[in-house]
């Protein structure tokens, strides 16, 4: 016989005792390893759901509401050699036919086959990709809806700038359209897609792209960027940064640099010339990051701020809602440069509280020079809330009707303004008295369109006018030896594209990292269990501890035919190791159905705990090790 | 072989009342292959001087020598090994496992040191024992499927299996009848003269003492000659 045999027939003969120690350990066992499991089942989830929601992105470009051309997708997709997928998001409000059921804030992505190579296997448009709808699974649940079913798709107008800036229009903003439901979305199809690491499903609408821009009017614009990642995941932040720098147009930064050659004999008889050409900007500020790499691309640049002025008065006259037009240097400076006489157009001395103001303007308020000109404007406070302010000017010169003085080019394409044919259709936020615009004034903008009545330094336009969203509205260029394309590179090269939105965030590592931050549901649950493992641990002792008292006579005989205490420790401690070997594997083999049964509970009854997510069971090895 | 020189045994009371002393200055001299009865009444000290010649107790005071060496001196882990070597023990109460069979209850101080004896031999002997107590059909019998007397035979047999020099026996017989006593008495005569085992056997009974070549006798904690056989 050996010390084994004897320890099994022990272990056999007092299996009551033994199989009350065994259930210690296989409940204490069972629940620690419940505990732990449900942890690995909800990073495992976390997991599931960060694939879900951004399939195989690594990086993603957001730009909100600054949009680029989608074709620096296809420039960075052959740069980074992998897929980058443009996206035109939006956010709007879709509804059942009938009006009964509808989301809203609903995410509306403008997607081609690209998005669904990022995300998913399965196109859900198939192969026609011009027209209709596909919801995701939650917003089809939500409308009741099913493929072939038509719902209402409205959607929120993407503003040229910032809704906070005056004169933005605010007037409804939205277009309805009314679409076949193409399909489904499901996890498959990409229907989780989501930027935001957030665990509720999200609602979302997947359009063809081409078929949105056209209907915004933005054609090959796109406000999303997604890159997936390579099978070796070497397409860093740093990486794709510095590809965008490597790649981007104008146009992607909402620049547009244009020929001012069309706008024909008013500039040429104002000395601009040919060869001219205009930066703008489609948010009609022009980021201050980029107006300073715009004014150094050449040396006659020449920086523009056009802004809308609600009064000029002179004494006890006044002229409503003009444009006034600062200019910077050289041109205001630089006699050889703009070929402008002194005399006739602006004094190259002037100073920046004199004003410029042209012979409609004189006429309107009876003013001469050196009388005082008060400017009364609207500015953006710090609260985004409108206020009017006032600046005094002194009159240092008239300007005719004629050249420079009459380019209604200088006014930006102030949305709601530049695109109506009367001044009483204007448009704006800031409040106007259209009963205040007199007859000639609808005259001036008749034959002047938004000509500006005013000129002033730059330094002094932009000391009152300049804001967060620019301090330039224009920047105007003599093309001597330079070609356009130069023009561009230069600000380009010396503009940093992220100051302007264009810069890509480690989309999955986010996620990871989120999903590793997150609570720990396994310590969670370890901690609300600690009470039953305990109890299990003292009961499991005590049984043991009484087990082996109730053998002390044995022990004692053991001592007497001469086994050591050390033997005997031995002997007890193979009958201990055996109990809590088989208890621990018992007790992980009945954690595995207790953590079904918690995922259950997270599923159903505690559903609130977990936000709603779907849960996925998983066991890693190293888990039960663990809790074995 | 066996010389106790001034043993004593005395237990501490608590507070300030004098120790409880059980044992007072045995001396005693025992020579190989002897048989030794100790009696005296209950309480007398008969088990801790049975305790304290087979090192499961120590003395207050005085020398246990076995052949010639102090066995006060060696630490726990030598006194396991002279316990399993040179001591076999028999109770009063059997003290068999209940989860073993008789054959393995007998190899039960073979577990402890295993390059004493080979398996093989120790199965040898402990079936020959057994056969020797008239047990040899019980091999495989569990203890509770014995009567009284045959399981202090086999406490006997399990005593005898490391060949030890000395058989320390606890009131053997305390538990059985007068005809089970008897057989158990001459078992371990006749053992003692077989196996030239010394013998040292503490009972209360003179009837089985007689059987012994010498008689002692305990009492108030102190060891007298009665009588030799």
């Amino acid at each position: 016989m050996r010390l084994l045999e004897l320890a099994k027939k022990s272990l056999v003969f007092y299996w009551r005792t033994n199989l009350g120690v065994l259930l210690a350990v296989m409940t204490g066992t069972a629940i620690l390893t419940g505990a732990l499991v449900v942890g690995d089942s909800v990073r495992h989830s976390l997991a599931m759901m960060l694939t879900a929601r951004l399939g195989r992105t690594q990086l993603a470009l957001a730009a909100d509401n600054r949009f680029f051309s989608s074709g620096l997708a296809d420039k960075l997709a052959q740069e980074l050699n992998t897929i980058a997928a443009p996206v035109l998001h939006l956010r709007g409000i879709v509804a059942n036919s009938n009006g009964t059921k509808r989301a809203n804030k609903i995410e509306v992505l403008g997607v081609d086959d690209r998005f669904f190579s990022v995300g998913a296997d399965r196109n859900p448009f198939g192969d026609d990709f011009d027209e209709g709808i596909v919801l995701n699974e939650p917003l089809a649940a939500r409308l009741a809806v099913a493929a072939g079913d038509e719902v209402l798709l409205r959607i929120e107008q993407p503003s040229l700038m910032s809704r906070d800036i005056p004169i933005t229009p605010d007037s409804d903003l939205s277009i309805a359209f009314r679409l076949v439901v193409k399909g489904i979305a499901g996890g498959a199809e990409f229907g989780r897609f989501s930027l935001k690491a957030n665990q509720i499903p999200p609602l979302n609408a997947y359009v063809p792209m081409q078929w949105l821009q056209g209907k915004l009017d933005r054609t090959t614009q796109a406000n999303i960027l997604l890159v997936a990642g390579d099978t070796n995941e070497s397409i860093t932040v740093e990486r794709a940064n510095e590809a965008i720098r490597k790649c981007w147009q104008p146009a992607d930064a909402g620049l547009e640099l244009r020929s001012l050659d069309r706008q024909g004999g008013s500039l040429e008889a104002g000395g601009f010339g040919d060869g001219r050409l205009e930066l703008r900007s489609r948010r009609i500020f022009i980021d201050e990051s980029l107006s300073e790499a715009a004014i150094n691309a050449a040396d006659n640049a020449v920086g523009i701020l056009t802004y809308f002025v609600n009064e000029l008065r002179c004494g006890d006259k006044s002229a409503r809602y003009s444009m006034v037009t600062a200019m910077g240097p050289p041109f205001l400076l630089s006699q050889e440069r703009t070929g402008a006489d002194s005399n006739s157009f602006i004094a190259m001395d002037i100073e920046d509280d004199e004003i410029l103001i042209n012979q409609w303007l004189a006429e309107d308020l009876g003013a001469d020079v050196d009388d005082l000109l008060e400017l009364t404007y609207f500015i953006v406070s710090p609260m985004r809330k409108l206020e009017q302010q006032k600046s005094t000017f002194r009159v240092r010169r008239i300007l005719p009707m004629e050249g420079l003085a009459i380019d209604p080019e200088l006014m930006p394409d102030f949305p709601g303004l530049a695109d109506v044919e009367n001044c009483r259709d204007w448009d704006t936020s800031i409040p106007i008295d259209l009963d205040k615009i007199s007859k000639r004034d609808e005259d001036y903008w008749d034959k002047f369109r938004g000509t500006p009545k005013a000129f002033i330094t730059l330094k002094a336009g932009q000391a009152i006018w300049a804001n967060r969203y620019g301090n330039l509205t224009a920047v105007r260029y003599s093309l001597r030896g330079e070609s356009k394309e130069n023009i561009a590179g230069k600000i380009l090269g010396a503009s940093d594209p992220a100051a302007v939105g264009l810069y890509f965030q480690p989309a999955r590592a986010r996620g990871i990292k989120a999903g590793d931050e997150a609570t720990d549901f396994g310590q969670l649950f370890l901690g609300l269990s600690m009470f039953l493992i305990a109890a299990a641990l003292v009961l499991m002792g005590l049984l043991f501890v009484f087990g082996v008292e109730s053998r002390s006579e044995e022990v004692g005989m053991l001592l007497a035919v001469g086994f050591g205490p050390k033997l005997v420790r031995r002997l007890l401690l193979i009958e201990g190791g055996t109990l809590a070997v088989l208890g621990a594997i018992a007790g992980t083999a009945a954690g595995l159905p207790y953590t079904r049964a918690m995922i259950y509970g997270l599923a159903t009854v505690w559903r609130a705990a977990v936000s709603g997510s779907a849960l996925y069971f998983r066991a890693n090895i190293s888990t039960l090790f663990v809790g074995a | 072989m066996l010389e106790l020189i001034n043993v004593s045994k005395s237990y501490e009371s608590p507070g300030d009342t004098a120790g409880l002393c059980v044992l007072k200055d045995i001396t005693l001299k025992v020579e190989k292959g002897r048989s030794v009865a100790i009696v005296g009444p209950s309480g007398s000290g008969k088990s801790t001087l049975l305790n304290i010649i087979g090192t499961l107790d120590r003395p207050s005071g005085g020398r246990v020598l076995f052949d010639g060496k102090d066995l006060s001196k060696p630490a726990d882990s030598e006194l396991a090994r002279i316990r399993n070597r040179e001591i076999g023990f028999v109770f009063q109460l059997h003290h068999l496992l209940p989860q073993c069979t008789v054959l393995e209850n007998v190899l039960v101080p073979t577990l402890a040191d295993k390059k004493h004896l080979s398996p093989k031999e120790s199965e040898e002997r402990a079936i020959n024992l057994l056969q020797r107590v008239g047990l040899k059909d019980h091999l495989l019998h569990r203890p509770g499927e014995l009567s009284g007397g045959q399981r202090q035979r086999v406490a006997v047999v399990r005593a005898l299996i490391n060949r030890p020099r000395l058989l320390l026996a606890d009131e053997p017989t305390g538990s059985l009848d007068e005809r089970a006593s008897q057989n158990i008495a001459e078992l371990l005569v006749e053992l003692n003269r077989s196996e030239q085992v010394t013998l040292i056997l503490a009972t209360h009974s003179m009837k089985l003492a007689e059987n012994m070549g010498r008689v002692l006798e305990l009492n108030n904690g102190v060891l007298a000659e009665k009588g030799k056989h």
